[in-house]
């Protein structure tokens, strides 16, 4: 209104008095009146902005709608107009079609095109190359595989032997051997599997069976009081699924080692236990062991600190006192893992001589055993350790390991 | 490995200052010890305990021992081992026990006000030490009760289980011992110990009054320790007289480290026990003993020398002398778990600090390899991931429906299996015979993964031997399977010929009868007379089975068959 104002005064077609008061001058406003021939022509219907007259057009910009004021009578579309034009090189290229003649588009170049050469004739579809490509059915190792294959040249790097053994064990060489006592707690029924049949093996090898025997009772040879009860030999027969793989280690040393030696098992092993994210049936324990003159307590950390920077990356690792039946020093291997914090990373100790000298070993022996479970199942980001055997093909196929 | 909880402030009187986080961090080696849980707001700790030939570090009083031994570094004195007074309170042994459960020792606590946490701990500690040391109260078991009540000497004996009742804790009324047996829950859980008898185990005092039926359940009367008590009379029996004698010892120097005083009690049994007719307990049998130094050093790879190794094992706890080459030591009473030098070594390295020691490596040089099982193992896995197979890895448990019926092998020839006894779930109950039925698990797992499906496995197997020693035999084969619309015998034969084109090994088809595959499609690998592992196309009823909806084929090779013959 106030811009209307202005203009009509602008014009001398009104003026204002006092009091504020709009009084007509009595002269025409042209204006006024343009805008008036203009509305009663347009009646709400669109025309060209080029026809008309310059003065018109003008007066119709300024009336237009725009940015922040949407009270105007006019609107102003633009429409932009475009023409494409062959370039000389097109022109060039229409010609050459021209003569030619039509051609097949094909989408495959086949044997028979190479061929005879008719490819020549033939136009190629152009393909999206952007799309997702189809999915490949790939032969592939399994990560957890391909996990413990790592694991596995890291030890034959550092100078270990592989050694194998049985899934079924005698009590003998899964425990007896290794100087636990017939009465240990772990022995009962709740942590072994044992075999329905046959219970027992027919018998074990001499003179292991006996020098055992007497270990137990009274420490026989070996300069130790022994367990001190009646060792039954029945029960040393008795087969079980292997619980340790240091039953491994165990025949090793009875089927004389290398001295000095170096030796490792990756080996599937059988736990009574509840099935859970954190316990399996059976699952594999990497235990080894190392002889020679030259072992000590000093050289079992040594080892120790090897296994923390080679197996583990760590950069940080520290030694606690550990219990094992088997070993004595006895020591427990934590890490500083990057993503787990400190974590146990394995165990070790020297073997006792209740071990080493009734199998006929009389160097000291480092026994070990690491837990990389754990380590797998961050490499290859599962949170179930029943999923390192998972069913799931889908699973297996889109597992990617970080190591 | 008995975890054990304790009290920060009751732990922290027995050690004699105040013991912060890290300080404690820094003790818990010296136990073997493992902080799982700690409570703030109530200052309780949960504490694992590795050792479990160490029954004397499983109570807050025993823990607290071995760091109080650290900070002054000697043993703590119990002159109650040395008393050489003759007991004034007497327990006599009937005939007949040495059949039942012939050993027993007991001692006299005066003059320490049980307080609540001091009651907790005695709970504690006489079920750690009867269910784990003490095997479930089979070799030992323990009884507490208020000395005041007791007349002297006390009998233990043994009676008809009518012939005699009490009120047994957590009762209001009087049982017969077989009654007791029977209901009390006590009895459900421990009876089996006594099982076969006809005459059961029974402490009475010389008035006549029931103490308790060992080494099932006390006399509410008598054997109910309260808080503010301060006369106790403590008995253990069992099995093991060493293991009895022991125990009694632990709990001895338990009460004396929060100020009671022990008297010793006379044992007196009708014969001859190794360590005397009449035993006088609580009872240092622990022997002394010469090590030579260098044994120790030799084993920890560093010399200490007589001094030091005199010193860091009496701050072990140890009476140890060292002279020349020699170091002459003897367990504190409370402990008996040293059979050979080698236990000595450690303890030095524990009282010293694993931390104390510098690690060396080996440097004897050792060369490194793969079994040759292995090494034939890994180049099959190579070559099978070539043709395009993926791995997959399987538990060997397995149940009997899944290596058997599923496969139906019911009846014939392929149908036996190495059992477990004592299963857990029967989906565990079998070890696998074969890898065929792992790799359809897999398939039946896996209808939405897209096709084909090809799936091998080099694995471990059972397959029973009655010629074997041990009834079985341990073998690594190698289990493939195709599975895809137009999955046939020959595109999975063509695998198996490539396969063993490259493994050089020349083979024949012989065709088999095998009830998991089709009739005529199937075979056996044979090579010069011996038989490697069988191929063929899967029965549509092994599927169905399965519920596998493709068609499938699959093939076995021996991989130890493979050795024998190169």
């Amino acid at each position: 209104m106030s811009g209307a104002i202005g203009c009509l005064k602008k014009e001398g077609a009104i003026r204002i008095v006092q009091g504020g008061y709009v009084e007509a001058t009595g002269s025409p406003s042209p204006m006024a009146e343009s805008l008036r021939a203009l509305l009663r022509d347009l009646r709400g219907s669109s025309r060209e902005l080029d026809s008309f007259p310059e003065a018109l057009r003008r007066v119709i910009e300024q009336y237009a709608v725009r940015r922040g004021n949407a009270q105007e009578p006019f609107r102003i579309d633009a429409r932009i107009e475009r023409r494409y034009l062959l370039t000389p090189q097109g022109e060039e290229a229409v010609q050459a079609l021209a003569q030619q003649g039509p051609a097949d588009e094909v989408s495959q170049l086949t044997p028979e095109l190479l061929k005879d050469g008719t490819w020549r004739t033939k136009r190629f579809r152009k393909y999206t190359i952007s799309l997702r490509p189809p999915r490949l059915a790939a032969g592939k190792r399994h990560p957890y595989r391909e996990f413990l294959d790592q694991v596995k040249r890291k030890l034959v790097s550092m100078g270990f032997q592989e050694m194998r053994g049985p899934l079924i064990e005698t009590e003998f060489w899964n425990m007896d051997a290794l100087y636990m006592p017939q009465f240990h707690p772990a022995r009962a029924i709740h942590d072994v599997y044992f075999v329905k049949e046959p219970t027992h093996a027919r018998s074990i090898d001499e003179p292991f069976l006996t020098r055992v025997a007497a270990t137990h009772r009274n420490g026989g040879r070996t300069g130790s009081t022994g367990w001190g009860y009646h060792y039954d030999q029945t029960r040393a027969r008795r087969l079980v699924l292997r619980s340790q793989g240091t039953a491994v280690s165990a025949r090793r040393l009875a089927a004389g080692p290398q001295v000095p030696g170096k030796y490792f098992s990756i080996a599937r092993c059988f736990r009574y236990d509840q099935v859970d994210a954190t316990h399996a049936t059976d699952f594999f324990q990497i235990e080894g062991i190392v002889l020679g003159p030259d072992i000590t307590f000093r050289t079992l950390l040594g080892l120790l600190d090897l296994f923390a920077r080679e197996m583990a990356q760590a950069k940080e690792s520290r030694f606690l006192p550990a219990y094992f039946p088997f070993t004595e020093p006895s020591v427990e291997l934590h890490v500083r893992h990057p993503r787990l914090g400190w974590i146990e990373l394995g165990g070790a100790g020297l073997f006792r001589p209740e071990v080493t000298s009734p199998l006929g070993v009389d160097v000291p022996v480092i026994a070990w055993g690491l837990g990389l479970d754990r380590m797998a199942m961050v490499a290859l980001d599962i949170h179930d350790i029943r999923d390192l055997f998972s069913t799931d093909l889908e699973m297996i196929r889109t597992t990617r390991s970080h190591f | 490995m008995p975890t054990v909880s304790i009290n920060r402030k009751d732990f922290e009187e027995l050690v004699g200052q105040p013991v912060p986080d890290d300080q404690l961090a820094a003790w818990l080696p010296l136990v073997k010890g493992e902080l799982k849980e700690q409570d703030s707001k109530t200052g309780n700790l949960r504490i694992e305990l590795q050792d479990s030939n160490r029954p004397d570090l499983w109570s807050c009083e025993g823990i607290a021992r071995q760091i109080r031994i650290k900070l002054a570094g000697a043993p703590s004195p119990y002159p109650f081992f040395k008393s050489m007074k003759r007991p004034t309170h007497r327990l006599l042994v009937s005939a007949g026990l040495e059949h039942v459960r012939p050993y027993v020792a007991a001692c006299t606590a005066v003059g320490y006000a049980v307080t609540d946490e001091g009651l907790t701990q005695l709970i504690q500690v006489q079920e750690k030490l009867s269910d784990v040391f003490g095997r479930k109260r089979h070799t030992v078991s323990i009884g507490l009760y208020r000395l005041p009540q007791i007349v002297f000497p006390v009998h233990y004996g043994l009676v008809k289980p009518d012939e005699v009742r009490f009120t047994p804790l957590g009762f209001d009324e009087a049982l017969s011992l077989r009654e007791i047996l029977a209901l009390h829950p006590k009895g459900v859980e421990y009876g089996s110990i006594l099982a076969g008898h006809e005459l059961v185990p029974l402490f009475r005092d010389e008035a006549g009054h029931v103490l308790s039926l060992p080494p099932i359940i006390n006399s509410r009367e008598v054997g109910e320790v309260r808080v503010g008590d301060r006369e106790l009379f403590v008995e253990v029996t069992g099995t093991d007289l060493r293991m009895v004698v022991l125990t009694l010892n632990i709990l001895a120097v338990n009460l004396a480290d929060r100020g009671a005083a022990i008297k010793p009690v006379e044992v007196s049994y009708p014969s001859p026990t190794p360590l005397g007719k009449a035993v006088q307990t609580p009872l240092d049998f622990g022997k002394p003993q010469s090590i030579l130094i260098e044994t120790i050093e030799t084993a920890l790879g560093q010399p200490l020398g007589a001094k030091q190794m005199q010193a860091v094992l009496r701050a072990y706890g140890y009476e140890a002398k060292a002279a020349h080459n020699k170091v002459s030591i003897k367990l504190p009473p409370y402990r008996h778990d040293l059979m050979h030098a080698v236990d000595v070594a450690e303890d030095v390295a524990i009282s010293l600090g694993y931390d104390r020691f510098t690690p060396e490596m080996p440097t004897q040089f050792t060369v490194g390899s793969l079994s040759r099982l292995e090494e034939i193992s890994d180049r099959i896995r190579d070559l099978m991931v070539g043709f395009g197979f993926q791995e997959i890895i399987s538990n060997i448990l397995a149940s009997r429906l899944e290596l058997v019926e599923r496969m139906r092998l019911g009846g014939s020839e392929w149908d036996r299996l190495v059992e477990v006894q004592n299963v857990m779930s029967k989906s565990y109950a079998c070890l696998r015979q074969w890898i065929t039925p792992s790799l359809l698990r897999v398939e039946a797992a896996s209808s939405r993964s897209f096709y084909p499906h090809r799936l091998f496995e080099v694995g471990e197997v059972a397959v029973p031997d009655p010629t074997d020693e041990m009834g079985s035999r341990t073998l690594t084969v190698l289990g493939a399977l195709i599975a895809h619309a137009g999955a046939n015998f020959s595109e999975v034969h063509s695998c198996l010929d490539l396969l063993l084109f490259y493994l050089n090994q020349p083979y024949t088809l012989e065709v088999m009868s095998h009830p998991s595959f089709l009739e005529g499609r199937a075979g056996r690998i044979v090579s010069e007379g011996r038989t490697l592992g069988l191929i063929g196309e899967l029965h549509p009823e092994t599927l169905e089975h399965w519920q596998v909806s493709m068609p499938a084929v699959a093939f076995e090779l021996e991989i130890d068959a493979l050795l024998r013959e190169g």
